[in-house]
């Protein structure tokens, strides 16, 4: 397997736009390609990740970039669509099949709770959704009521993921929110599904992001910036776990085991880590899952602000989702933007002194993707 | 079994005998898994030999929540709570709880019932399984 680096990184604030998705999404890409310092001739292949957002959609963004020829490959993965879109393209470019592969995370959603990603459900489900059973915040606020009761979490340590990622999403001209917020105004927004308010739920929302993998053995012709190697990826879909119905913590374990062995290296190497957010209970069971601290001691890592810039293990330097913004099929892409930007000492105001080593984690309800990206 | 759970489909989870309603749980032949709702195929062994169990009518619940913000095709009254519910199969049931909140309390003992909860927007009544404090 050839190594494969991330040679150029590019996204638009998330947040409402008027633009068609085709014309944020080949902006963005050019983006890509001038911080990569690459032409778009040079581009061996691209990959889509987007959720639902029409038939061939990558075709429609990079046709206007001009007509090719290059394999196109549109990616559905939920919210996880983008690092496994890169995935993808680290095996094609590491077996030696492609040598420049661009990426490109876009989304355009409405607001509100997200509806049935899989649009023919069984009968089974549509009677279960009829008893209104079947939605993320329940979900999440059902983990977060027995992190609660099993290891005495608080609705204010869960209210202070909120407040850190928002005060880290101020300084972040990208982020969907960019505005601070108090632990009282976290916890005085407008109930979702007890315990979880408002602000402890990722906006939804439009984006776009995209990336310029390449080979490590050619890439120091195009691009003189320092390079991001992809040292550890894993990709992994729900694990049976009878005794675990709440369901995001297995494949969570899994993927990060396989990545830091990948990368030969452990929770303790990492310098900063951008995790999937979606509810303010998700960072601290995750903290757990990725071995940032023993089980049940998420909420003490909040306490101790360990997790802020400027703490021990700085998690969500971008905002994360809960103010960078979750459109799905971008969430990914811009959370791998981010650690590029921290790895190459490009974070302004919020930058990780001399960052290393960093981990994405991007999951959706089934999938989970850990990467390991090293300077 | 009435008409108007076999309209609602609640009969594809929800069987009746003499003492009362029961949730009908997947049980693989080979592996011995027990699931809910059942399915053609065992999620552990990949079985194709599955056969209907009854699932015990009480539990502990596990988990729980208040839901604020109606969820997609729910078109019941807010806020209405849900729950995880443990049975001792060892399988965990989703389903409405309709109990005091003051009494919520993970661990409680908590046992089925089948009612009525809510008419859609066309006036069809919404049947549904809950559980309550035992």
């Amino acid at each position: 397997m050839r190594n494969v680096v991330i040679l150029g990184a590019a996204m638009k604030r998330f947040g409402r736009y008027q633009e068609s998705i085709i014309d944020l999404g080949a902006e963005c890409s050019l983006n890509a390609l001038k911080d990569a310092g690459v032409e778009w001739k040079d581009i061996n292949a691209a990959y889509c990740s987007h959720v639902l957002m029409g038939v061939t959609v990558g075709q429609f963004i990079l046709m206007p970039l001009g007509p090719t020829g290059i394999p196109i490959f549109n990616v559905d993965n939920g919210c996880a669509g983008g690092t496994t879109a890169m995935i993808l393209a680290r095996q094609a470019i590491g077996a030696g099949i492609y040598d420049i592969v661009l990426i490109i995370g876009v989304q355009k959603m409405g607001k509100g709770v997200l509806g049935p990603e899989i649009l023919d459900l069984p009968e089974t489900d549509r009677i279960q959704r009829n008893m209104g059973l079947l939605s993320l915040p329940s979900k999440y606020a059902m983990i977060a009521r027995r992190h609660m009761e099993e290891y005495g979490t608080t609705v204010e340590q869960l209210a202070q993921v909120s407040v850190k990622n928002h005060k880290h999403g101020a300084l972040n001209p990208y982020s969907h929110h960019q505005r601070e917020f108090t632990l009282e105004e976290v916890l005085g927004s407008r109930m979702i599904s007890d315990p979880l308010t408002l602000y402890q739920c990722a906006p939804t929302g439009d984006g776009v992001a995209a990336l310029v993998l390449c080979a490590e053995d050619i890439a120091q012709k195009y691009s003189s910036k320092p390079k991001v190697k992809m040292a550890g990826a894993a990709l992994c879909s729900q694990v049976y776990v009878p005794d675990d119905p709440t369901s995001i913590h297995a494949f969570t374990i899994k993927a990060s085991r396989e990545a830091y062995e990948m990368a030969g290296c452990g929770p303790k190497d990492l310098d900063v880590i951008e995790l999937h957010d979606c509810f303010s209970i998700a960072e601290i069971c995750h903290y757990e899952n990725l071995g940032l601290c023993a089980k049940g001691e998420g909420g003490r890592l909040i306490d101790e602000g360990a997790t802020e810039i400027g703490g021990r293990i700085p998690v969500n330097t971008s905002g994360g989702l809960l103010s960078r913004g979750d459109p799905t099929g971008a969430t990914g892409v811009g959370q791998v933007v981010e650690i590029v930007w921290q790895l190459r000492g490009e974070a302004r105001k919020r930058q990780v002194p001399d960052a290393k080593v960093g981990l994405t984690h991007n999951l959706t309800g089934l999938v989970c993707s850990v990467q390991v990206l090293m300077r | 079994m009435s008409a108007i759970e076999e309209v609602n489909g609640l009969s594809l989870l929800v069987r009746h005998d003499e003492e009362g309603p029961y949730l009908i749980g997947g049980k693989c032949t080979s592996c011995q898994a027990v699931f809910f709702p059942k399915q053609s195929i065992c999620p552990r062994c990949t079985g194709q030999s599955i056969e209907e169990t009854p699932l015990s009518r009480r539990g502990k619940l596990y988990t729980y929540t208040e839901v604020y913000q109606k969820p997609p095709d729910y078109n019941g009254p807010i806020p209405y709570l849900i729950g995880r519910v443990l049975l001792p199969e060892g399988v965990f049931v989703l389903a409405q709880l309709k109990v005091r909140k003051e009494d919520l309390r993970i661990n409680m003992d908590v046992k089925l019932v089948v009612e009525s909860i809510y008419r859609d927007e066309f006036g069809k009544e919404i049947i549904g399984y809950r559980f309550i404090p035992a």
